[in-house]
């Protein structure tokens, strides 16, 4: 059977997080023997985010992902960041596809987006 | 006038509101091979429109898998330009096609896309009525019996296998055996089958049929041939063809039957008959199969996924009768199956056969006999259709399945007796001329009323005297002599009423003797 990424990460979460400092470097090891065994290396990248993902939810927080067009200065994101909770997980990129504008997206399932290009795919498609 | 333009794009802009709200989205985490898996979209429905967003523009896609974390989605436009990454969006639709009279006469793609190069189909796309490609079939109470036949010009099926309008008539055999001929044939007749007096047409007579065509699967070149065929014989002029051919992606073609379908439920509804071929169902399966691995559906038998015997049903299922107070209009099906070495046993024939009105079996030896149409009465059967069958048509092949079964058994066994009874002899002689009579050109379907006065002379020992070599001769003598002398006192009175009266009947004796004579 293969396991899906977010298998991977309840099975981690379930157990490392709440072992002993002394012991989680080693069950960290097992974990990752076990996911070569199973033929998943090749999948850790989305392992390892599915696991991010779920520390975070778990901490109560949500993953913010903040979008530009440009890279921003600083003080800028730091501002952006101060509006969100403490356990949120901040991530920021830039995708010179909006043109000017920041897009918002909580949880890969709700965005808000303040984008120029939304605004004119919308003028033009009206 | 450039100054208009500006002028007017500074109202449009000035006039721009935009407030941004927050909307639920999903993101692309696998793409390929017409697939994407996207994460998120958790209330996104089954078979909904999305919208993805990719860097050269919005690309539509279906959702098909609803998973916890997930949706499969197929996309149905540039594959190519979706990445891992692109945002996809809720439309809050169902797939649907846009369905009116200006689709006829066109070829155009299952989304309704013309492919023709005859320009836009509607002149304005706001108004036009939009059919699901997936709808429900008409519930029992909404519908009635088959009971008004549809005649496919051959005179071997309209005879013994006869097909109503609303029925599904599976035409199944091998590679090369005359399948989308006898699809062809059927809708080229339709161009001489309707009744033409409006007293006729009051009490429930044939009118014309809309024909749709859905091209699944198949070559380019054998897409073009047809068009172009249809388009010599005047037959375009009530006919659609939904194209979806091998270079389609497999979406496409796993999408063209069901719009074809949604068509022809549009003049259905509008109290119309319609026709529509789905040529073939084989490859559709074959996509459908393509598109479930692809989207990790567990495989079964043949490896195709579980529900490919529910795929072909409910599609199947569209075509109905429907009752007066809806209208009274008609889908009829002609779906085609191709065999594999005359396997009817394997897995999508047998569903296929399970689920339609009957079936049209062509047979390979047959057809490499020179029986053409090479339709294996034996195992062809019409479950329904016998009680559309005309009066007429009833009155002279009644006998003919079986005149043609004891035919057969009998020339079986006169491989082996050297001497034969009179009796035996005659019979052999019958069925060899009624086996000769039967056979027919390529796409040339025969009138009703033209078949019928064949057959008669023919079961009725008229021709007896005839050599069997000479009886295709005679039969397009005598029909081109009735044609000349007996139009309006044989042909079209049959051809109107349906029906073989006793007068007719005995002119059209005294026609047969005259041409005897000649």
């Amino acid at each position: 059977m293969r396991y899906a990424p977010s298998q991977y990460a309840e099975a981690f979460t379930a157990v490392v997080p709440k072992a002993p400092a002394s012991r989680r470097a080693e069950l960290t090891q097992r974990f990752l023997r076990s996911v070569r065994k199973n033929g998943d290396l090749s999948r850790i990248r989305q392992i390892v985010a599915a696991i991010e993902r779920r520390l975070v939810t778990e901490r109560g927080g949500a993953w913010i992902r903040l979008e530009f067009a440009r890279p921003q200065p600083e003080h800028a994101v730091a501002g952006l960041r101060g509006r969100f909770g403490a356990h949120d997980h901040i991530e920021v990129a830039v995708r010179p596809e909006l043109i000017a504008g920041v897009r918002i997206t909580r949880d890969n399932e709700t965005e808000l987006d303040y984008s120029l290009a939304r605004k004119l795919k919308k003028l033009f498609t009206r | 006038m450039s100054y208009e333009i500006i002028e007017k794009l500074k109202r449009e802009i000035a006039g721009f509101r935009d407030e941004p709200e927050s909307e639920r989205i999903g993101i692309v985490t696998e793409a390929g091979d017409g697939i994407a898996k996207i994460a998120g979209l958790s209330e996104a429905l089954s078979q909904e429109i999305i919208t993805i967003e990719t860097s050269s523009g919005d690309v539509s896609a279906l959702a098909a898998n609803l998973e916890e974390d997930f949706i499969g989605a197929i996309i149905l436009g540039n594959a190519d330009a979706v990445k891992v990454g692109d945002r996809g969006k809720k439309t809050g639709t169902v797939l649907s096609i846009p369905v009116g009279r200006e689709l006829i006469g066109r070829v155009v793609d299952p989304l309704g896309e013309p492919l023709d190069g005859k320009g836009v189909i509607f002149e304005n796309e706001e108004n036009v009525k939009r059919n699901r490609l997936e709808r429900n079939a008409p519930s029992v109470v909404v519908r009635e019996s088959v009971k008004i036949p549809l005649h496919t010009g051959v005179k071997a099926i309209d005879a013994m296998i006869p097909i109503g309008r609303g029925q599904r008539e599976l035409i199944i055999g091998d590679r090369q055996t005359g399948k989308t001929a006898i699809a062809l044939g059927a809708i080229l007749n339709q161009k001489q089958d309707s009744v033409s007096s409006p007293e006729a047409s009051a009490k429930g007579g044939r009118r014309r049929v809309i024909c749709i065509y859905v091209a699944i699967g198949q070559k380019n070149s054998k897409v073009a041939k047809i068009v172009k065929l249809l388009e010599e014989k005047g037959a375009l002029a009530y006919t659609i063809v939904v194209s979806a051919p091998a270079s389609a992606p497999a979406a496409m073609q796993y999408l063209a039957p069901f719009a074809g379908a949604a068509v022809g439920e549009y003049f259905m509804d509008a109290g119309e008959d319609a026709l529509v071929v789905y040529d073939d169902l084989s490859k559709h399966a074959d996509a459908y199969r393509e598109l479930s691995l692809l989207l990790r559906r567990p495989p079964g038998r043949e490896a195709y996924p579980g529900d490919i015997f529910y795929l072909h049903s409910r599609l199947l299922e569209r075509a109905a009768k429907l009752d007066q107070e809806h209208g009274g209009g008609s889908l009829t099906a002609l779906p085609i199956i191709e065999t594999k070495l005359g396997d009817v046993s394997a897995y999508i024939p047998t569903n296929v056969i399970s689920i339609t009105d009957g079936q049209i079996y062509l047979e390979a030896n047959l057809f490499f006999q020179g029986i053409r149409p090479a339709v294996n009465v034996g195992l062809s059967v019409s479950r329904v259709g016998s009680t559309a069958q005309t009066k007429a048509m009833k009155k002279v092949a009644s006998r003919l399945r079986l005149e043609l079964a004891q035919f057969r058994e009998l020339a079986a066994f006169a491989q082996f007796a050297s001497d034969l009874d009179e009796s035996t002899r005659q019979r052999i002689r019958r069925g060899e001329l009624l086996t000769e009579i039967l056979k027919q050109s390529d796409i040339e379907p025969v009138p009703f009323e033209r078949q019928v006065v064949a057959i008669y002379a023919a079961i009725n020992g008229h021709l007896d005297s005839i050599a069997v070599a000479d009886a295709k001769a005679f039969e397009t003598k005598f029909l081109d002599y009735l044609e000349k002398r007996y139009r309006d006192t044989i042909l079209k009175p049959i051809a109107e009423t349906g029906e073989l009266a006793e007068a007719v009947e005995t002119k059209l004796k005294q026609a047969i003797e005259e041409c005897k004579q000649l």
